[in-house]
Parts: structure tokens; sequence; C-alpha cells
């Protein structure tokens, strides 16, 4: 193993502030329009279906945040193997000095000032994040390990992955944080993988009850990418992702496999994308939920197939186990497909655990909560399997952790 | 003889299913070291009577008792009749994706005997004599409980679980049915193997094609939720040659 050898980014905290005048590099500029945009444009419309579950509210700071002080953490490591292959993992404000040319061209390219009332917002405060690039032809196995997490208050951040040409690369992105500490985390991901790299990121989201995430992550693939997907969704008071990758290049590949274990009066709001703008494309989703409590999630899956993408494969599945009868799923799958020379599938499935399953289990000596948490493990192992090879047992770890019901982050 | 301990002992079982009565009052001893057969066609009850007495929640216990080794098996719930010494071979398994075999096994093992690095070693001893005894490869210890499982590899890796889990009082539902020839030997000699002197077991069927290779002690034959004869070995011959039409017309003479 080569973790002896990584390199860390300290965790530290920066202070949010306005795009000030003193501000002389080019971002000013761009920061200071996403800021009147910010201003300019209402909250979202809950008419507009992908606010229909979630109150935007929650995502507004609490405090006047012209004078609030926004901190958070950042802490990344990168492996020796990825040193030495030349990946670069670069904090944001230091990247727009040293490669200004490369964020000009990417940065907002995906998720840009005018996406969204909150995106917009985030352009404009996001002062802590990284810019992850990765060279043409480098290749490694162990996963690029970044965390982030709030200090109190609102932490807007940012992440910009450019996967070079036929790189592979694994990358784990968490959002954790101390129980105890309230706050909000508004993140942008973006990332952009261009042809044949292979590109695996685990996202998982372990937040405290009083924290709320609200992610838009966008990819962008070309030719003959493969791209792979975990999202782990084990904890958070209220969270609400907006993912989608847009195949664009012949022989491109996406498979998203996320799973959510939810309980008390948690709120999981989750949107994906697959948007088919090249032909012979293929796109894989398979999300597995289980609520506890008075849980809730909602999902909106869209696969869509443009006009000129013919013989693209799109899957879509959704599976949700409701532990309780208070817990509430909506599962909404949507399809927009332009072209007949497709093979295309969904499914939604809701229901309780299997009484027949949890006798066989009993049957055997089992008890019935252990039964359930048993058979909870194997109904998510298929997502779990996917995880980053160097990330399977931390990640199936800190499910089981979820599972006994003695999470960090108490309640 | 004197000396007969009895292991299971149900007194007039009756038994309703969705609300229609399907045990209609059973009354059945096993003594230690006995095998019994329990035959009848279809519908008769004999599936109902196996899961009720596991515990199932689908099937209603209204009236009767049951003791397991002298205890009153009806005040327990399913997890305690298992731990008590009952065990139930089923005609359908469930099938568990996602948890294999070996992780299903081991928490069974672990209920009854705790999860210290001894039964740890102990566990994996027994799970290979009984992977070599059920003579099932090695590579099903990482396949999913009955997922994709063949009809015969589903039964065969019940009566692994009554090797591993060595029950006083085993009931085999059908475990027969749908094993060509060699995998019925194989389970035969499974049955043989863990059924002696100190247990009991009580098979299930509706052909007596598992009798030729576990020979039981007595033979009852189930009808319309009712023991409508009781005998020997001989008695599931006279049942393969005259089916079950003789006993219907001998009910309805009485
Ligand atoms: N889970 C169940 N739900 C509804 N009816 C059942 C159920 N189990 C058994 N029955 C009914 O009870 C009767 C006896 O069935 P069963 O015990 O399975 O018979 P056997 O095992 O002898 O074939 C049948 O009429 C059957 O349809
Ligand atoms: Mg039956």
């Amino acid at each position: 193993m080569s973790t002896m050898n990584n390199t860390t980014i300290d965790t530290r905290t920066a202070e949010f502030r306005l795009p000030l005048d003193d501000e002389t590099n080019w971002l000013y500029e761009q920061r200071k329009q996403a800021w009147e945009t910010y201003s300019s444009l209402p909250l979202p419309d809950r008419v507009k279906h992908l606010w229909r579950y979630t109150d935007p509210r929650v995502f507004v700071p609490t405090e006047d945040f012209d004078s609030a002080v926004i901190t958070g953490s950042l802490e990344g490591d990168l492996p020796a193997e990825a040193t030495d292959a030349g990946v670069q993992l670069i904090e944001l404000e230091e990247a727009a000095e040293s490669h200004a040319d490369l964020l000009q061209q990417h940065l907002g390219s995906l998720v840009g000032p005018d996406f969204d009332t909150f995106e917009a917002f985030n352009f404009a405060a996001a002062r802590l994040g990284w810019v992850l690039i990765i060279p043409d032809n480098a290749e490694f196995e162990a996963p690029i390990h970044l965390r982030r997490s709030t200090n109190g208050g609102l932490f807007a951040t940012r992440l910009l992955v450019i996967a070079g040409k036929n790189a592979e690369v694994s990358i784990v992105d968490e959002y954790n944080g101390e129980s105890g500490v309230h706050g909000q985390i508004n993140s942008v991901v973006e990332v952009i993988a261009h042809d044949a790299a292979r590109v695996k990121i685990a996202t998982t989201v372990d937040l405290p009850d009083n924290q709320t995430l609200f992610l838009t992550q966008r990819n962008k693939i070309g030719r003959d990418v493969d791209l792979q997907s975990t999202g782990l969704s084990l904890n958070a008071g209220i969270a609400k992702i907006n993912w989608s990758t847009l195949l664009a290049g012949r022989g491109a590949s996406s498979r998203w496999s996320g799973l959510l274990l939810g309980d008390k009066e948690q709120h999981f709001d989750m949107h994906t994308r697959h948007q088919h703008t090249s032909g012979e494309s293929f796109s894989d989703l398979l999300y597995k939920v289980a609520l506890r409590d008075n849980s809730m999630s909602a999902y909106t899956g869209l696969i869509a197939i443009d006009e000129h993408a013919a013989v693209c494969e799109a899957y879509q599945e959704n599976r949700n186990l409701l532990l309780s009868e208070t817990a509430h799923v909506e599962s909404i799958p949507e399809l927009e497909i332009v072209n007949d020379d497709v093979k295309c599938s969904h499914g939604v499935t809701v229901g309780p655990l299997e009484e027949e399953q949890l006798f066989y289990f009993e049957s055997r000596g089992i008890h019935r909560d252990e039964a359930m948490r048993i058979i909870l493990a194997g109904y998510y192992e298929a997502v779990l399997e996917r995880l980053p090879k160097g990330y399977v047992e931390t990640g199936r770890e800190a499910l089981l952790n979820k599972l006994m019901g003695d999470s960090r982050h108490g309640g | 003889m004197s000396n007969k301990v009895p292991l299971l002992e149900i007194k007039d079982l009756h038994v309703t299913v969705e609300g229609v009565e399907v045990l209609k009052g059973v009354s059945l001893t096993l003594n230690r070291g006995e095998k019994h057969a329990i035959m009848g066609p279809n519908g008769s009850g004999k599936s109902s009577m196996a899961n009720a007495i596991a515990g199932h929640p689908a099937y209603e216990i209204t009236s009767g008792s049951v003791k397991i080794d002298g205890e009153d098996l009806l005040e327990m719930d399913a997890t305690e009749r298992a731990l008590a010494g009952l065990f139930l071979a089923f005609q359908y398994p469930m099938a568990v994706p996602g948890v294999s075999v070996t992780a299903f096994m081991r928490s069974a093992m672990k209920a009854r005997h705790g999860d210290s690095a001894e039964t740890l070693r102990q566990f994996r001893k027994d799970l290979n004599a009984a992977f070599e005894l059920l003579e099932m490869k090695k590579e099903f210890a990482e396949r999913f409980v009955n997922d994709g499982f063949s009809g015969g590899e589903k039964k065969r890796f019940e009566i692994l679980q009554m090797a591993m889990l060595k029950p006083k009082v085993a009931i085999l539902d059908e475990t027969d049915s749908g094993l060509d020839i060699d995998a019925l030997k194989i389970v035969s000699k499974g049955v043989n193997a863990i059924a002696g002197d100190e247990n009991t077991a009580l098979m299930v069927t509706h052909y007596q094609r598992i009798l030729n290779y576990v020979q039981p002690d007595y033979v009852h034959v189930l009808m319309d939720g009712k023991i409508v004869q009781s005998g020997g070995p001989e008695l599931a011959h006279k049942l393969e040659d005259l089916g079950y039409d003789w006993l219907k017309e001998e009910a309805v003479a009485a």
C-alpha cells in the first residue's frame, strides 16, 4: 500500500468573502456576475418538478450571509501512485492563478452561474475546493480521497475534475461532519472525462442530522469513456442531489449505483439524468433505498436520448424498502427518447421487507433485528461491490454502522 | 419399552390459514431416536402443520398444544423455537440475494455459540465437513443464499443447514421432491448421518420415494387436516400400490 507516502493537503478553513474589490484575479468578474445573478433570481419555483418534494428555503443561508462568516474544511489525500503519474490536486484559489487558462475554459462549463439559484450562489461564494487534473494516459488504482465538511454556517465548495485521454482514476468524494455542528453545504462538482478515460467516483454523504446538503454534479464524458459512479447516502438532515451525465461520445458508458438508508426525520431528494447525445452509448442506473422511521426519499430519474443518438442502451431501476409505516417514498421515472433505435428499460418497486425472508432467518435461530440487518446489508451489496477498489471495506463498514444504529451522528 | 423420551409432542392441533381451518386436530408424538413419515395428498395440510410448528406468522394455531423436549413450544417465537432445537427444511426455501451461504450460516451459528475465535474455528471445520457430507462444491460457500440455486441445490442446502445446526427435532418438508436419483441419494445419506439416536426426524412427503433411502419407524397419513391412519413402514408401500383413495373410502365409511 502506498498510504505512507500520501500527500495530504491539510485540513484547513477559509472565510467566505463576497467578491471584493481587492480580488485581482480573473475570477473576480465572474464571481461578481454570479453574485448578481443569484441576487436577482427568485428561489426555485416549487411547481418545477425538481422542487416538488423539497422546500428550497432550507438551502438559503440561515444568517444574512453578507456578513456571515462561512467556513468549511477540506482534506485531500493524493496517493503516491497518483503523484508519480503526474496527477495534480490543486486548491481552487491557487489554481485560478496557476492554471488560469484551464479554469477559464472549464470552470462553470457544466454548472455555470446561470444554471439556477443555488448554483449561482455557489459560483459566487465557493472559495474552498479543488481542481483535480489527471494527465492523458495516467493510470493508478488507489483512490484519491477528498473530504469536505462545514464548520458551521453555510459552506460553498466546488470540485472540477479533468480526466485526460485514456487516463484511469478512482476518486472518493466524501461529505461528512461532526455532530452538534449545525450547517449547510452547497457543492458543485464538474467532471470532464476525455476520450477513453476510465473514471470511478464514489460520493458519500454522511452528515449529522442537523446539516443539509445541496449538491449539483454534472459529468460530461467523451468517446469510449467508462464512468462508474457510486453514491452512498448514509446520513443527513436534508439532502438534495442533482446528478447528471452527458454521454457525448460514441461508445461512452456511464453506470451509477446508489444506495440510501434513511431514518428519523431525514429527507433525501435525488435526481439523476442520463443524457445520450451520441450513438452507441450505454447507461445503467441502480438506486436502492430503504427507509426507517419518518424518513423520506424522493427520486426522479430521467433518461434522455437525443434524435441523433442511435443504438443506445439505457437502463434504470429504483428499489425501495419501507421499514416503517410512516416512511415515505416517491419515485418517478422519466423518459425523453427521440430515437427508435434504442434499448431502454426502467422499473420501480416499493414494498416492505419480505416476511417470508425474515421467517427463514428466524427459523434458523437468528433474531429478527439481526435478520433485518443481514437482509438489508445483502440488499445493498449490489451497490457496495461496485465501489472503487480500496474503498469497498470503508463504504461497507460505514453502512453497517448506520444499520447497527450506532451512527456517529446520534440522535 | 418404557424409556421413551418424547422430543416433540403434538396434541389436538388446530391451525387456520387465511380464515380456513387446515389442521383439524392432529396429535403425534416423536420420541428420541425415532423417524416418522407423514404422507398425504397435495393440499392435505402437511406444510401447514410444519410451518405452524415452526412459527410462521401466516399459520394461526387456534387450539392444541405442542411441546419440544418437555417445554411449551407455543409460548416461544420462531427464533426461540429454533434455538430450542427445532429445525424445518423448507419445501420452498427463500432466496436472499446479497447474503452468502457462509455469512448466513455464521450468523445462525453465532446465535447459538457466540462469536469467539474458537467458535469461528469450529464453524469453519463444521462447514467444511457439511459440504463434504452433502457433496457440495466449495464455491457454494460464497454464493448468495438460494439465489439462482437449482431445486436440488436448494434441498441440499437445507440439509446442510440441518447438519450444521444439529437439531433435536427436524421436520423435512418434501425434501425429496424435485430431486433426481443421485441428489436423492446424497440428501438421504445426509439425513441418515444426522438423524440418529439423539434426535428425531419427521419426513413430510407425498411420495414414498425417499422412504426407500431413509427408513421410517412410523408412517402416518394426513388427509384433509386429520391423521387418518398410522402404521409401520409397510403402510408407505401400501400407499404406493393403492394410492390414497382406499383411505378416503374408509374415512367415509367410518
Ligand atoms: N400461506 C397460505 N395461504 C393460503 N392458503 C394456504 C397457505 N398455505 C396453505 N394453504 C392452504 O391450506 C391447505 C393445505 O395446504 P398445505 O398445508 O400446503 O398442504 P400440503 O403441504 O399437504 O400439500 C390448502 O388448501 C392450501 O391452499
Ligand atoms: Mg406441502
